[in-house]
């Protein structure tokens, strides 16, 4: 009998493909546990029994992996809370002995910009200031610990991720059909996009390998695809007439960075004293009270004091022309800044990897989901 | 003049956020009691908006104390409880879908007849006025000759009841047919009536079907279709070619049609009622009507017997059922198990 495979975030965009592609192959040696059953329509749609689990949920964590030979964690990865549910899925996957567990990361582990010599999974992770690629990295620490406590681990890292149900493949449909799209230094650079089909088959070579187990692997199409090829081959799939604005990448990787703006003492003064600030706040009696109060103290000072203030605190007050150009400040502008091609030749020699689809097969499927979703419209 | 004693049966989701405020507000309605099997959910609610109503598992506890019960329970449940509240003369407000089968649907129609109750189905949105107007417009034959129409409604997944039974077959009936694309069939069957002819596909695999398509064919040439999703987010809307305009109701909009006259390329119309209605919550006015036919007489927006419609139609596209096209599926094995 095959091993029962738990598939954590069943219910998610690689999760969903998972389960399709066991069950399509007739293997019914799998368990899906979804969070919430608003999202499981695409799985609902075979006739499997679907579990639920919250992987806050200690107790109930520890009982699920209980029932499995094997994890496969395709959760969402959203925050510190999500890293607790990790921690717990770990420490049940160590309790139960597991036989394997094949982790979900990224390479957003090596940031938004990665140095050249990142091709492969040799150079040491350093996300920079990109909280995504921080949090899998933390995520990826886990893992790591519980291989060495016993338990065989494989740490996939795939980029974007493409296929039939991309969210990244519609969004980038719609926005080529929207208007000229910014191409950075001509769209020469790598895409990096896997697709769904190809990933699954690398968790399944997961979850078949007999060696190869506290590695990281590089889930990646075999050969580098070039941005532009990739919108001008959907393009065509989808009847979509292409057009561009070229771009300079030394003009996009400012962008690269974290984008926070910084709030120094004056601006947080300067938020404290605005009205909409003071308005929240004079929900409460206390501080309407107090408002009342000082805005009284305010009225009662000498103009010129008043208006120094006021200037103080609100000028200069900023106008900007609306700007008629395609914004640089784009996903799938930024995007197409990273220069390294992060290679699977390891995933393919360690696990015997073998895609399922190859780029051109894999875009035809992913353009045949996107007419069905109507990415495009008609008129497009 | 007395309120109606109204008992709540079902204490999930929609009770929680639609039912429950609605059953509070709405004029000549007394929540008198919350009946559901996990009687602790039912006491959550109780704290939770304030009330005083008396609490039961079953219906069957508090029948007599009541004078009209409010069914909002998984499908399946729907028959085995309507038939309590019918047999004794009390009238129902189900939601919708009536029931999964057309057979249980036809059975409780009849129930209510023998026993001098009605029944009201909770298809909320035919109280949006835009609903009735159309309806108006279309009988007076305001838009000329209708040539085509399409309902569209997708999300990425959504709605997410405690129990999870939409997603189990055998609790729900069916999938987003069910789920979402009973509110759209019964604005369907309430403007243009039953068609003469359909075809009708889904992609289920033996569990619920996540999206289906439909085809539909009515006296006169008009031709309309159908796209249901649970898994892409569509345009969400009803379309309507006439001879004279293409109109367009968005699915959340209560009041107004938008209109493009053929004749006057170039502008646009928006209608709606005059005096314009107000924007109050379907939920309340439900219940209110239902309180109202109780008590005056008449019937409900949506009758026993047009819900038992809706549910007929929704049988006969799943005995019709073909596979709906995924020529994306690349899987090993997956045509052989299609």
């Amino acid at each position: 009998m095959s091993a029962m495979i738990g598939i954590v975030g069943a219910s998610g965009f690689v999760g969903s493909t998972l389960c399709e592609r066991l069950y399509f192959s007739g293997n019914r040696s799998f368990v899906p546990f979804v969070h919430s059953p608003g999202n499981a329509w695409r799985i609902a749609r075979l006739p499997i029994r679907l579990h639920s689990l919250d992987l806050l949920n200690r107790a109930q964590v520890f009982e699920a992996v209980s029932s499995c030979d094997v994890i496969v964690n395709c959760a969402l990865t959203g925050d510190d809370l999500k890293s607790r549910g990790l921690r717990n899925l770990a420490d049940a996957a160590r309790a139960a002995r597991l036989k394997r567990f094949v982790h979900l990361s990224s390479i957003a582990i090596y940031g938004r910009d990665p140095a050249p010599g990142t091709e492969t999974e040799a150079a040491v992770p350093a996300p920079g200031d990109n909280p995504y690629g921080v949090l899998k990295l933390d995520q990826d620490r886990i893992i790591f610990e519980l291989h060495r406590a016993g338990v065989p681990c494989f740490i996939l890292c795939p980029g974007n991720i493409g296929g039939p149900y991309s969210l990244f493949m519609l969004g980038l449909a719609r926005r080529l059909a929207h208007g000229p799209l910014p191409l950075v230094d001509g769209g020469r650079y790598p895409s990096n996009v896997i697709h769904v089909d190809n990933l699954v088959e690398a968790i399944l070579a997961a979850v078949g390998a007999e060696c190869g187990a506290g590695e990281r692997y590089f889930v990646n199409e075999t050969r580098p695809v070039p941005w532009r090829q990739v919108f001008e081959d959907l393009g065509r799939l989808l009847g979509i007439a292409v057009s561009y604005v070229d771009v300079s990448r030394d003009d996009v990787v400012p962008l690269l960075r974290s984008t926070e703006p910084r709030v120094g003492v004056a601006g947080h003064l300067r938020i404290a004293a605005s009205g909409e600030f003071r308005a929240a706040l004079s929900a409460l009696p206390a501080f309407r009270a107090l408002n009342d109060a000082a805005m009284g103290l305010f009225g009662k000072l000498p103009a010129r004091y008043r208006h120094g203030l006021r200037e103080r605190l609100t000028w200069p007050i900023r106008v900007t022309k609306a700007d008629s150009g395609p914004s640089l400040d784009d996903r799938y502008v930024t995007v197409q800044a990273r220069r390294v091609y992060h290679s699977p030749q390891k995933l393919r020699e360690g696990l015997a990897w073998q895609p399922a689809l190859g780029y051109v097969e894999g875009l035809e499927t992913t353009a045949a989901w996107l007419r069905f979703a109507q990415a495009v419209p008609a008129d497009s | 003049m007395r309120p109606l004693r109204l008992a709540i049966v079902g204490c999930g989701r929609i009770t929680e956020d639609s039912h429950m405020p609605a059953a509070l507000k709405a004029d000549g309605i007394e929540l008198a009691a919350l009946v559901d099997p996990d009687v602790g959910r039912a006491g959550v609610l109780k704290r939770m908006y304030g009330c005083s109503c008396e609490l039961a598992t079953s219906l069957d506890a508090v029948i007599d104390k009541v004078d009209g019960a409010l069914i909002a329970t998984p499908n399946h449940t729907h028959v085995g409880i309507a038939r309590v509240a019918l047999e004794r003369g009390r009238p129902v407000l189900i939601e919708k879908p009536l029931t999964p089968r057309h057979a249980e649907a036809e059975e409780l129609c009849a129930l209510a007849r023998t026993h001098g109750a009605f029944i009201s189905v909770g298809f909320m949105t035919r109280h949006y006025p835009v609903v009735g107007l159309m309806r108006r417009l279309l009988e007076q034959g305001f838009f000329g000759r209708v040539t085509r129409f399409s309902f569209e409604y997708g999300t990425r997944g959504g709605w997410a009841p405690h129990t999870g039974y939409n997603l189990n077959r055998e609790q729900s009936g069916g999938g987003v047919l069910l789920v979402s694309g009973t509110h759209y069939l019964d604005r369907m069957l309430f403007w243009f009536g039953s068609p003469r002819a359909f075809s009708y596909a889904d992609d289920s695999h033996g569990g619920v079907e996540a999206n289906c398509k439909a085809k539909l064919e009515f006296d006169g040439g008009l031709i309309g279709t159908l796209f249901f999703s649970k898994t892409v987010v569509l345009a969400n809307r009803f379309v309507m070619e006439t001879e004279r305009y293409r109109v367009e109701i968005p699915w959340s909009e209560r009041k107004r049609m938008t209109l493009w006259p053929r004749e006057r390329p170039g502008v646009v119309m928006t209608l709606e009622d005059s005096p314009a209605a107000k924007d109050e919550d379907c939920f309340e006015l439900q219940l209110e009507e239902f309180a109202r036919v109780v008590r005056e007489g008449g019937r409900p927006s949506v009758t026993g017997e047009e819900g038992a419609r809706s549910v007929k139609l929704c049988e006969d596209f799943y005995g019709a059922r073909a596979r709906l096209a995924e020529p994306w599926v690349r899987y090993p094995g997956a045509a052989a198990a299609a």
